[in-house]
């Protein structure tokens, strides 16, 4: 048992991760406190976004702190509409950034960015097909995830809550059965506001999560990284060593004999 | 940049006109024209994707859109 902990790694696509900590670029208040906050974090697995880009005034480079750091890029289709504006962002990406992993998310809605499941489902079906690897942001439906997974996902990333909510795990009944029924891994993505919610997520049995807002916007962003390091690591040991069974009543921790007798 | 089609001209990001010969203009030296970081980006000439490669021998075309594309933060 204590041989299967210490051999413990995530595995997607082929790709070996010792972090299951999945962290996001948004949200920072500087581009240098972001690259310190995921360094802090150890995540290996980084989210970012593709934009038309603004001839006069040019954003900060976060590509090159993320690089130096040897941290695999997952960039996303963020403003995708429909499953025809995320295969055209996905393909976007590939010659941007190099990769063929993409965080596929549609969400036209944007007061609680739910996302598209229909559309979701079509577009992972395409991209796969154009050989993308594809990590969908998708309601907690146990169906829609195993449909995912058929059309070929190499994971699935059901949210905990809505994006940027903090609220944490609302959709927990629902993420134990995706949980119980995947055949590739299971990545909580979305509303994680607390280490706690992290830790909760991998003792589920999560194989990883995804944090970015409650990093993010922490007055001290690089100590909440490392909380949520913690976090994530705890919760996964918790899980692999196995939690007692939950009672209604006492089981006595200590012998009940009546010593003063 | 100008805000206003000159009479041979490419469409940038939607909302800048650049003036190019008539005879036409290759893709790359547009690219080159805006400073652009070019390991790093995408470019797009009427929504069909032009990888890195093809860019040197890409001539432009009075009226082609040219959308330029890069990362951001993002979660």
């Amino acid at each position: 048992m204590k041989t299967n902990i210490e051999q413990d790694k995530l595995v997607i696509a082929g790709h070996q991760f010792q972090s299951r900590l999945f962290t996001g670029t948004g949200k920072f208040a500087t581009s240098d406190l972001m690259s310190q906050s995921l360094v802090a974090s150890q995540s290996e697995l980084v989210t970012m976004a593709l934009k038309r880009v603004d001839l006069i005034n040019q954003s900060d480079d976060i590509l090159t702190p993320l690089l130096e750091n040897n941290m695999k890029l997952l960039p996303n289709t963020s403003g995708a509409k429909d499953a025809k504006d995320a295969v055209f962002a996905a393909h976007l990406t590939r010659e941007a950034l190099g990769t063929n992993w993409v965080k596929l998310e549609i969400h036209p809605d944007p007061k609680y960015l739910m996302p598209d499941p229909i559309e979701t489902l079509k577009a992972a079906e395409a991209l796969v097909k154009d050989g993308f690897v594809v990590l969908p942001y998708m309601h907690a439906d146990p169906v829609l995830a195993r449909q995912l997974e058929e059309v070929g996902c190499a994971a699935v990333m059901p949210l905990g809550a809505p994006i940027g909510s903090n609220k944490g795990l609302v959709s927990q009944d629902f993420l134990e059965i995706i949980i119980e029924q995947a055949n590739v891994p299971v990545v909580i993505d979305a509303g994680i506001g607390a280490p706690s919610h992290a830790a909760l997520a991998m003792e589920l049995g999560a194989d990883a999560v995804l944090v970015n807002t409650a990093m993010a916007v922490s007055p001290d962003p690089i100590a909440m990284a490392k909380a949520f390091a913690l976090s994530v690591e705890s919760g996964r040991l918790a899980y692999q060593a196995g939690l007692g069974a939950v009672n209604q009543q006492a089981i006595a921790t200590s012998p009940l004999t009546s010593f003063l007798d | 940049m100008l805000k206003d089609k000159p009479q041979h001209a490419v469409l940038i990001n939607n909302n800048q006109w650049l003036e190019i010969e008539p005879q036409g203009l290759m893709l790359s030296a547009v690219i080159n024209q805006l400073s652009l970081v070019e390991s790093s980006i995408a470019v797009a000439v009427n929504n069909n994707i032009i990888n890195k490669a093809l860019w040197h021998e890409y001539v432009l075309a009075d009226g082609d859109q040219i959308n330029v594309f890069s990362a951001i933060a993002g979660g």
